[in-house]
């Protein structure tokens, strides 16, 4: 192997050792962040825990909260405004 | 089983009991030849018209009317007649073309109830339909109990009441489970029309403007122990929406609707 093939390798493998070093302290800034308590995710959009949803969304009127998920049944009648 | 459907009170009735059924139209339109707003030979319109009237079953109702009033504290009122026929609402839905708009007011009409005799004071009218029909799938209800039903359902066009065993009924967005007790739905959405001008009216009027409520709720659907009472909340929720915090104190649930389609409710109607 001549000087210049061995310079040459060296450096490959100094940038791919910076890349790796990079990589891992961004993510660990990422995970660092304040943002995560606040349900943050590491891009920075809101996280919403679907079984908290109910309690954060603002209610219509006072004393009701979103409805359930409608369930699969048989429905003998219709009550609509007529 | 029997089954009867029929046209009636502007609206399409089935009926299905373990009972016969054939005497049921005919109090159906016993009844709106006493309470439509629209036959100038009912007992409402000749009360509307000449301030007084002799009339057991009216008179029923209009007690009826007048405790709504007070216990949803003015938020269901009856006396808003004039004003709706103002706003164009002064025949049979089917048959609106061309309203005539005039500015709502708030009722200043004094309704007395002794005995049969109803009795006007001051300028408005009594319009009953916010509770007639709710008043009569409760009566018809009563009479097919009284005949030994014990499985009924009365349908007017979805103000539904049901004796024994549950059934689901749809509501806007859901379903809910319904046995031995009744069920109404009130929408800004249904009778709607447009003023000479362009502007959307719809038949649900605010008590204290005499217009038709501006209301966050798109419709509102109420399950309670009677038609009536699930009727008349379903109206003054959607005309005044902040009674949602009172609607289980009422011993009944609500499941209501915004413009957007999404549903919400009350929180025992989760349990359902």
């Amino acid at each position: 192997m001549t000087e210049i093939e061995r310079s040459s390798r060296a450096s490959v493998m100094l940038g791919t050792a910076c890349l790796v070093v990079a990589s891992a302290l961004i993510v660990a800034a990422d995970r660092a962040r304040p943002g995560d308590a606040s349900g943050k995710s590491p891009t920075g959009h809101e996280e919403v825990d679907p079984a908290a949803a109910g309690a954060t969304t603002p209610a219509l009127a006072p004393g009701l909260a979103p409805a359930p998920r409608p369930r699969r049944v048989v429905v003998v009648r219709r009550s609509r405004a007529s | 089983m029997n089954t009867v459907r029929f046209a009636a009170m502007g609206t399409q009735w089935w009926v299905r009991a373990d009972v016969e059924l054939g005497w049921v139209r005919a109090r159906v339109a016993e009844v709106e030849e006493s309470l439509s707003r629209f036959d100038p030979r009912s007992s409402l319109s000749r009360l509307n018209r000449e301030r007084i009237v002799e009339d057991a079953l009216l008179a029923g109702v209009v007690r009826a009317a007048e405790s709504a009033r007070a216990w949803t504290g003015g938020a269901f009122d009856a006396r808003l007649g004039a004003q709706l026929a103002g706003l164009g609402y002064d025949r049979d839905f089917a048959a609106i073309r061309r309203p005539l708009v005039r500015p709502g007011s708030p009722s200043c009409l004094r309704v007395q109830v002794q005995g049969a005799r109803v009795v006007l004071g001051g300028e408005g009218d009594l319009d009953l339909g916010g509770i007639a029909k709710g008043w009569t799938v409760d009566n018809v209800m009563s009479r097919l109990a009284e005949h030994g039903a014990t499985h009924a359902i009365v349908d007017a066009g979805g103000d539904i009441r049901v004796l024994g065993e549950a059934v689901w009924v749809g509501v806007p967005g859901g379903a809910a489970p319904v046995g031995n007790a009744a069920i109404a739905t009130s929408s800004t959405v249904g009778r709607a029309w447009l003023s000479r001008e362009g502007r959307r009216l719809h038949h649900l009027l605010d008590p204290s403007t005499g217009n038709p409520a501006t209301s966050p709720i798109a419709t509102a659907t109420v399950l309670a122990a009677t038609a009536l009472g699930a009727e008349v909340i379903a109206k003054a929720l959607v005309v005044r929406p902040a009674l949602c915090a009172h609607v289980e104190d009422w011993g009944a649930r609500a499941w209501v609707t915004d413009a957007r389609g999404a549903a919400w409710c009350t929180p025992s109607w989760e349990a359902a």
